[in-house]
C-alpha cells in the first residue's frame, strides 16, 4: 500500500506531489504519459531564424510527418500546438470521449506533464478581489506562490504598473527581454501613461514560468524564438521538470502509460482501479490517499464514475479568449532581430472606469509559428500575401484577451454511463455583451500604443485552454464540491488538487494559482498524513 | 496523384521561382492527405486545370477563390505549396521577415494591392469560363 496515489503528471500533480515526497510518504504518481519522441530529437538546438536558412530537414518538424502542422478552416483551440506538442492529447479521443454542445472545444491532455508540456508559461497570482467567493483568499495561497515560484522560476518585476495586480512576490527571476515590438509599445504606454491609466488601461512586464538565468539545472534562456517547437534550453518550465527532481526521491514512483479509471473508498484507505493503455490490462492498487489531479475535465470524469454520478451536471468555468492580430505602427517595415523568446512579450490589464472585473492582453510578436498560417487569414491572392506579409511581419503582434468566467447553468460538463462527456458551454447574452464592449474599450486603449488592429479572431469556446469549476471548493461543502482542503465531499480518503476546484476564474492565466493551491493542499495532506 | 506541373505551376506563381522535385513530392504527399483528388466537384476540377495548364492565370484564379470561395481547393493547394516552400531552406528568403524603409513599403503595399485588383478582376471575369472546361477542352 502506498500513502498517496496521484493522478496525473501535470502542474497540479507536480506541485501537490512535491511537499507529500519532500516529507518522505510513498507516493505513486500515475499517467497516461504520452511523449513526443518523433519530432523533439529532430530539433536542433538553434536559433529559429538559422534553422530557417540552414536546416534541409526543417519539414520534419515545421509540417510533421503527416502534414499535421498545416491548419485547415478557421482558427481553433490549440492554433498554437505545433507538431512536436501534439502528442499533448494524443489518442486523447478514444481515451476521453466526448458530445461538445455549442462548440466548446476541450483538449484533454494525455501527456507527461499534461497541458503545461505546451503551456505558454504566463504566470500571475490572483488577488484576494479576483477570488472574490472562494473560500481561501491571497493569504493561505501566498506562502505556495513563493514555493512554486522557488521550484519554478517565475521572472517578472514588481517595479512597473501591473505591481498592483500582482501583489507580493517575492524571489522573481529577472525579466524576459522583450524585443523591439514590445519595446516600442512599452515606450509609448510610458509616454502616454496618465491618459492610458484613465482609460483604465496598465500595461507591464510579463511573469512568465521561464529561467532567465541559470535555475535548478534549467537555462538559461537562449532567446532562440523556438518555444512553440522545442525546449532545448529548458528555459520554459514543464511539469517534467519538476518531475525530474521528483524521481531522485526514493519514496517517489512514476508510472506511465496508467489511466486513473475509478476509485473505491474504505474505511482505512483507497482502492483505485486503473487500466494499462498499452496493453490493455486492468490492475487495482491500493492507497491511504488518492489525489485527483487529472484536469478539470479528468478529475470530474473519475469522481462521478466512482460515486455512480452519471448525467448529473457539474459547472465548468473557461475563459472567453479572443485574438486581435495589430500593427505596431512605427515598426512597419523595420527589420527583426534574431534573439527573442515567442512568449508573451507584453502585459496588460483593462478595466473601464465603473467595471469591476480587469480583462487581460497579452502581446506576442508573431513569427515562429510561420508566415504561410497568416496567408489563410487574409483574402488577397497567396503571393501578393505573401510579399506584404514579409514586410509588414516584422511589425506584427498578436494581442491575446482573456475575459474573466462565472459559472451558471448554462456552463455545464455531464458525464454519461458510456463515459462520454457531454460539455455545453452556453454563455448569456449579458456576457456576450460585456465580453465585446469590454473589447471594443480595450481596442481603443491599444490604439494609443500605436497599434492599428487588423482583424477580431475569436476561436471559439474553451480556446483560452483553461478549464475550471467543476467540482468547485466550498467553505462547507455539498454534493460535488470539495472542501478547503481539497477533500471530495462523501469521502475520507479522496483529495481533488487541481483546477476543478476553483469556483471562477479572473481573466488571468489559471495554472500559476493552480500549482499554489496545489502545493498548499499537498502540504494539508501531508500534516494530516502524518498524523 | 497530383502532378509535378502542378506544384511546378504553383511554386511559380507564389515565389516565381520553380519548387524541385523534392519539394514537388512532398507537396504532392500533403495534397493527398489534406485536399485529395477524390474529393473535387468537376467544377474544381476544371478551376485546377485551368490553372495548371494556363499557369498565367493561376494567380488570377486564386485571387477571385478569395473572394468567392476562400475554401476552394485551388486556394487550398496553394496554401499547401506556400508551407511546403516557407519550410525549407530555400524558402526562406521568399518568406521571412524583410526590411524596408517607410517610403519603400507603402510603395510595395500599394503596388501589391494594385496586383492583387488586377487579378482579382481578370479572375473574376475567367473564373466562370474555368469553372466550365470553357479554358482546357
Ligand atoms: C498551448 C497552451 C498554452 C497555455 N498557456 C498558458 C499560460 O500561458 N498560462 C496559464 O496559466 N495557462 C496556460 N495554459 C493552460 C495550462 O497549461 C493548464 O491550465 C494547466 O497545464 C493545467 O494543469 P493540470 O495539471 O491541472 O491539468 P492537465 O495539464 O490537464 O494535466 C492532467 C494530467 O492528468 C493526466 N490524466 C488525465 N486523466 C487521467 C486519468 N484518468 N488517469 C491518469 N492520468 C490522467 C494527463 O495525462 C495529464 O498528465 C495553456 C495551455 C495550452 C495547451
Amino acid at each position: 500500500m502506498v500513502d498517496v496515489l496521484i493522478a496525473g503528471s501535470g502542474a497540479s500533480a507536480v506541485s501537490a506531489a512535491w511537499p507529500l515526497a519532500e516529507a518522505g510518504l510513498r507516493v505513486l504518481m500515475l499517467d497516461t504519459g504520452e511523449r513526443d519522441t518523433v519530432y523533439t530529437p529532430d530539433v536542433p538546438p538553434e536559433d529559429f531564424l538559422s534553422l530557417r536558412r540552414t536546416d534541409p530537414e526543417q519539414h520534419r518538424y515545421f509540417l510533421g510527418g503527416e502534414f499535421e502542422g498545416i491548419p485547415f478552416g478557421s482558427v481553433r483551440v490549440g492554433a498554437q500546438l505545433t507538431p512536436p506538442r501534439q502528442h499533448l492529447a494524443r489518442g486523447s479521443d478514444a481515451l476521453y470521449p466526448k458530445n461538445i454542445e455549442d462548440g466548446f472545444q476541450a483538449l484533454e491532455a494525455t501527456s507527461l506533464g499534461g497541458l503545461a508540456a505546451a503551456w505558454g508559461a504566463s504566470s500571475t497570482p490572483f488577488t484576494d478581489e479576483e477570488m472574490d467567493g472562494w473560500p481561501i483568499g491571497r493569504r493561505e495561497l501566498q506562502p505556495h506562490y513563493d514555493a512554486v515560484t522557488a521550484r519554478t522560476g517565475i521572472c517578472g518585476t514588481s517595479g512597473d504598473d501591473l505591481a498592483g495586480i500582482f501583489g507580493d512576490s517575492p524571489g522573481l527571476l529577472p525579466p524576459a527581454h522583450q524585443d523591439r515590438n514590445a519595446r516600442e509599445v512599452h515606450r509609448l504606454y510610458m509616454h502616454r501613461r496618465a491618459r492610458l491609466h484613465a482609460l483604465g488601461f496598465l500595461a507591464g512586464h510579463p511573469r512568465l514560468a521561464f529561467a532567465t538565468r541559470r535555475f535548478r539545472g534549467r537555462g538559461p534562456a537562449r532567446y532562440l524564438d523556438m518555444e512553440f517547437w522545442a525546449d532545448k534550453d529548458e528555459a520554459v518550465w514543464r511539469p517534467v521538470y519538476t518531475l525530474r527532481e521528483l524521481e531522485r526521491f526514493p519514496n517517489f514512483e512514476y508510472r506511465e502509460a496508467t489511466r486513473v479509471l475509478s476509485f473505491e473508498e474504505s474505511t482505512d484507505g483507497v482502492a483505485v482501479h486503473a487500466e494499462d493503455i498499452r496493453e490493455k490490462r486492468a490492475s487495482t492498487v491500493q492507497a491511504r490517499h488518492l489525489v485527483l489531479a487529472a484536469g478539470a475535465l479528468g478529475s470530474a470524469r473519475i469522481a462521478v464514475e466512482s460515486l455512480r454520478g452519471w448525467d448529473t451536471p457539474l459547472p465548468l468555468v473557461s475563459n472567453p479568449y479572443t485574438y486581435y492580430p495589430v500593427i505596431v505602427w512605427r515598426r512597419a517595415g523595420r527589420a527583426v532581430e534574431r534573439r527573442r523568446h515567442s512568449l508573451t512579450q507584453l502585459l496588460a490589464y483593462f478595466r473601464a472606469p465603473g467595471d469591476d472585473e480587469w480583462i487581460q492582453a497579452q502581446f506576442y510578436s508573431y513569427r515562429s509559428l510561420l508566415t504561410f498560417k497568416l496567408m489563410k487569414e487574409s483574402p488577397l491572392p497567396h503571393r501578393e500575401a505573401r510579399e506584404l506579409l514579409r514586410y509588414w511581419m516584422g511589425s506584427f503582434m498578436i494581442v491575446g484577451v482573456h475575459h474573466p468566467d462565472r459559472p451558471h447553468e448554462g456552463k455545464s460538463v455531464r458525464l454519461g454511463p458510456d463515459g462520454r462527456l457531454t460539455i455545453s458551454y452556453r454563455p448569456t447574452a449579458g456576457e456576450e455583451r460585456l465580453r465585446r464592449r469590454r473589447e471594443q474599450d480595450l481596442v481603443r486603449a491599444v490604439r494609443l500604443l500605436g497599434c492599428i488592429p487588423v482583424k477580431r479572431i475569436d476561436p471559439g469556446h474553451g480556446s483560452s485552454i483553461h478549464y475550471a469549476g467543476t467540482l468547485p471548493m466550498a467553505r462547507k461543502p455539498g454534493p460535488w464540491q470539495i472542501g478547503t482542503a481539497g477533500c471530495l465531499y462523501g469521502c475520507r480518503h479522496v483529495t481533488v488538487a487541481d483546477g476543478s476546484g476553483f469556483p471562477h476564474l479572473p481573466a488571468k492565466g489559471l495554472t500559476f494559482t493552480l500549482m499554489a493551491n496545489a502545493s498548499r493542499i499537498g502540504t494539508l495532506l501531508t500534516g494530516r498524513l502524518r498524523g | 496523384m497530383t502532378s509535378r506541373r502542378e506544384a511546378e505551376a504553383f511554386a511559380r506563381c507564389l515565389t516565381g521561382r520553380p519548387c524541385g522535385r523534392e519539394r514537388a513530392a512532398r507537396y504532392a504527399a500533403a495534397c493527398t492527405r489534406l485536399a485529395p483528388e477524390e474529393r473535387l466537384t468537376p467544377a474544381e476540377r476544371n478551376i485546377l486545370r485551368t490553372a495548371v495548364r494556363l499557369p498565367w492565370l493561376a494567380g488570377p484564379l486564386d485571387a477571385a477563390c478569395g473572394v468567392l470561395q476562400p475554401a476552394h481547393p485551388l486556394r487550398a493547394r496553394m496554401f499547401i505549396m506556400a508551407a511546403v516552400l516557407e519550410a525549407s531552406p530555400e524558402g526562406a528568403r521568399d518568406f521571412l521577415p524583410a526590411s524596408a524603409s517607410r517610403p519603400a513599403l507603402m510603395v510595395l503595399t500599394a503596388a501589391g494591392l494594385a496586383k492583387a485588383a488586377v487579378k482579382l478582376l481578370l479572375g473574376l471575369a475567367v473564373f466562370p469560363l474555368a469553372r466550365g472546361r470553357w479554358l482546357t477542352s
